[in-house]
């Protein structure tokens, strides 16, 4: 097979796959939330009887996740890491082989799950092969971005390009301790699996899911207001502090269960100190954005990055504290935790992996982005279907909290019924994300075939684009 | 030295990757080398029945984990969740505690989940010791359990359910030898007559009145919270064959119940629970064990006597 070599393929190709995995995934995603108010809606139908909430439910996360914004991030990974480095991307026919192997992957991953191959671990549940094709793809992409850095022309690093290669350098191995080493069987049972478990499911996002979308802003910010990062030495704090704090978190998952108590305290210190970091990077962006926020109003790439913002500041503060035990003990295991989730993956990284393609994709196929009325749209039903949703399942996880410490447990089911209004609002704020990423995705492709012709050289389109 | 590093990218890159070997040694090395998270417990559960590791298998598969923990933490908020306080052989107190690592020893993949849109399962086998329970909550959650949001299984074959049911029953703490916990009553509910009752349940006074209306209150709110009716059915007729329910004992109609039998025989069948034919414990649990006081079963005792009275 002869893939592409033109200069800029591999990155478009990344998003213009990665935005229909985000939409099959939404959508999974939705039909999760429905099932919960009509548990009832597929009964009897033959074979979609078989799509259950525990079948549905890691096909979302596993689509969104490494579908959606892994792929998305590596886009933006090609896109940026020649610029960063002052030359090509080392080899476009790589990186085009990478898009194939990473659809492949993603179909084989979304089959493997509705077909109920689950290995019964939470972030984790693809059969081994599947996990081999995940290695062969981050190696693809390792062996890329280092050939590129190593042919740079452009001899300083940019803060950016040191979350890239902390990122790649460091999740495959995460995903590798955490994948039970990535044996063909499981070599560690009881309760240490689930300790491995969650040092995986959380370092996948202290080692990849922040560092490639904190490198991103520190990317597109300056570019975006025409002004360079406010601290250089601050960046490099926020960089050593995050690769230093974020390990050792996992457990907080695991608070007041059958872990050892210093294994707990430990992710709990540490989680604690994760909000010096955050707020090191965020009082960065701050200083940048400051004095330029006029941009804003202009830029719907910008108020993505400035939501996602927020969004960060919101979400690193709720984690710190939902993982001390006395917060823990009302919060875990409800679908407050599964707003925080959102809140990170969601609210703050995928809105800004939206800005990435607002700015990289006129500048990879020339062309400018087909309606800014239908991006105004994106936006704002992409951030009132994220306020529903998330504000519905925070609550809505604190009653559930509150019963079960009312009750001790007892009259469990009453804490099932409770939650009905906020399942509803929840279902309804996901219809309105969805909604707004179909029209992202018209727009996006609309742009790729027919929109206007893009001129690098001219600010002023810039300016209105970015 | 920040000065290096912001030239030599491999430099950088193996130093972010030594950070995390930090963390890999303290949270995953450490713990793998602790002993007391490897070695068993009386209470683990095995799995050397087929049956049952082939429901475990399905439970992974159907992706139960998402919805239902197992495990009971070491706050007050999960009280509901524990084993009921009971005794090993050798008669040390076992039960009516948090999960610990040892309980877990068998456990490959480990299930502990990490959301409570269901009860947890840890101990279910003690809370619904009943396999036609299970089998008929699997195919239709709403009808034992009103309001629940549970996906139906009725598409999985019998022997599937079966199997799952069969794992279900096997979550106990395993301590706590299962003929011990109690006294039962044999599988004839409504056929027995007063004479089976045990001395020590013979002569007891009820320190209620039928129709006592603080009695009622207290009996409508336990019935409430310990979903009596999940079994005995909405309208308190009781379950058999021709309502799903395949095995005796068959849940008792409270009506008749109450025409037929004393305070003490019902007050009896509460406390202690009841037997199938093969001796194994039934749907109907000790309530006794599992932490009602004399009054609360009295109260219930009273609220079913007065259902003839109506």
């Amino acid at each position: 097979m002869v893939f592409s070599n033109a200069e800029g393929s591999a990155s478009r190709n990344f998003f213009l796959t990665s935005v229909l995995w985000m939409a099959i995934g939404m959508s999974f995603g939705l039909f999760a939330a429905v099932l919960m108010i009509f548990p009832d809606l597929v009964r009897n139908i033959p074979i979609l009887e078989y799509f259950t909430f525990g079948r549905v439910r890691p096909v979302h996360t596993n689509l969104v996740l490494f579908g959606w914004l892994t792929g998305a991030y590596f886009g933006t990974v090609f896109y940026m890491v020649p610029r960063l480095a002052g030359t090509k991307l080392w080899s476009e026919r790589l990186g085009n082989a990478t898009v194939v192997l990473h659809n492949i992957m993603m179909t084989s991953f979304a089959a493997a799950l509705l077909l109920g191959y689950n290995t019964g671990r939470e972030y984790a549940e693809q059969p081994w092969v599947n996990k081999l094709l995940v290695a062969a793809v981050f190696i693809m992409v390792i062996i890329n971005v280092l050939m590129t850095f190593a042919c740079r022309t452009e001899k300083e690093l940019y803060v950016s390009a040191w979350y890239f290669i902390g990122a790649l350098l460091t999740a495959p191995v995460i995903y590798i301790v955490g994948n039970q080493f990535l044996l063909p069987w499981n070599p560690v049972s009881g309760v240490n699996d689930a300790v491995i478990n969650w040092f995986y499911g959380h370092n996948i996002l202290g080692y990849w899911f922040t560092p490639v979308g904190i490198g991103a802003i520190y990317y597109l910010l300056p570019k975006m207001v025409g002004a360079p990062i406010w601290s250089h030495r601050l960046s490099m704090i926020g960089f050593w502090v995050i690769f230093f704090v974020y390990g050792p978190t996992g457990a907080h998952h695991l608070v007041n269960g059958p872990v050892p108590y210093w294994l707990q305290t430990v992710a709990i210190a540490f989680s604690v100190c994760l909000i010096v970091p955050v707020w090191t990077v965020l009082t960065n962006f701050y200083g940048t954005l400051s004095g330029r926020w006029g941009a804003v109003k202009e830029s719907v790439p910008l108020k993505f990055l400035v939501s996602a913002m927020v969004f960060y500041f919101i979400t690193c503060f709720q984690g710190p504290m939902q993982s001390l035990r006395s917060v823990s003990a009302i919060t875990h295991f409800t679908s407050w935790v599964v707003g925080h989730a959102h809140l990170a993956l969601l609210g703050t990284f995928s809105f800004i992996m939206f800005a990435s393609i607002y700015y990289a994709l006129p500048r990879l196929v020339g062309r400018q982005i087909w309606s800014v009325r239908l991006q105004e749209w994106h936006f704002w039903l992409s951030l009132i279907g994220f306020a529903m949703f998330f504000v519905s399942l925070t609550v809505g996880g604190l009653v559930q909290g509150s019963h079960w410490l009312a009750n001790q447990s007892g009259s469990f089911i009453g804490s099932v019924t409770g939650q009905l209004p906020y399942n509803i609002v929840r279902a309804m704020g996901g219809a309105l994300i969805l909604g707004a990423q179909v029209l992202f995705i018209y727009n996006i492709f609309k742009s790729v075939t027919a929109g206007k012709r893009f001129e690098v050289e001219s600010d002023a389109v810039a300016a209105a684009q970015a | 030295m920040g000065n290096k590093l912001e030239r030599n990218a491999l430099l950088l890159g193996v130093s972010a990757f030594l950070l995390l070997v930090f963390a890999i040694v303290i949270t995953v090395a450490v713990p793998l080398m602790q002993d007391d998270l490897r070695v068993a417990s009386a209470a683990a559960p095995r799995y050397d029945d087929p049956k049952v590791a082939r429901g475990r298998e399905i439970y992974i598969r159907e992706g139960c984990f998402y919805c239902h923990t197992q495990q009971v933490r070491t706050v007050e908020h999960d009280a509901a969740f524990r084993a009921p306080a009971g005794e090993a052989e050798d008669g040390t107190p076992a039960g009516d505690r948090p999960t610990a690592p040892g309980d877990y020893a068998y456990d490959n993949p480990v299930l502990l989940g990490s959301e409570r849109t269901g009860p947890d399962l840890k101990y279910v086998g003690h809370r619904l010791p009943s396999k036609d329970w299970h089998i008929a909550h699997l195919r239709d959650p709403r009808s034992t359990t009103p309001g629940s949001i549970m996906p139906s299984y009725n598409h999985l074959p019998y022997s599937d359910l079966d199997a799952l049911a069969e794992y279900l029953l096997s979550l106990r703490d395993w301590s706590i030898p299962i003929k011990t916990l109690a006294v039962y009553p044999g599988p004839d509910i409504l056929e027995a007559t007063d004479d089976i009752i045990p001395e020590e349940y013979k002569d007891l006074e009820n320190p209620f009145e039928v129709g006592d209306p603080q009695a009622v209150a207290l009996a409508e709110k336990l019935i409430k919270e310990k979903a009596c009716l999940t079994c005995h059915g909405q309208d308190m007729r009781g379950m058999d064959p021709s309502k799903g329910w395949a095995t005796k004992p068959y849940p008792t109609d409270w009506y008749k119940a109450s025409a037929t039998h004393s305070e003490q025989f019902i007050y009896w069948i509460i406390s202690e629970g009841t037997l199938t034919e093969a001796g194994t414990p039934s749907g109907m649990p000790s309530w006794r064990t599992l932490g009602l006081t004399d009054e609360e079963r009295w109260a219930l005792a009273t609220y079913i006597k007065g259902l003839s009275q109506e």
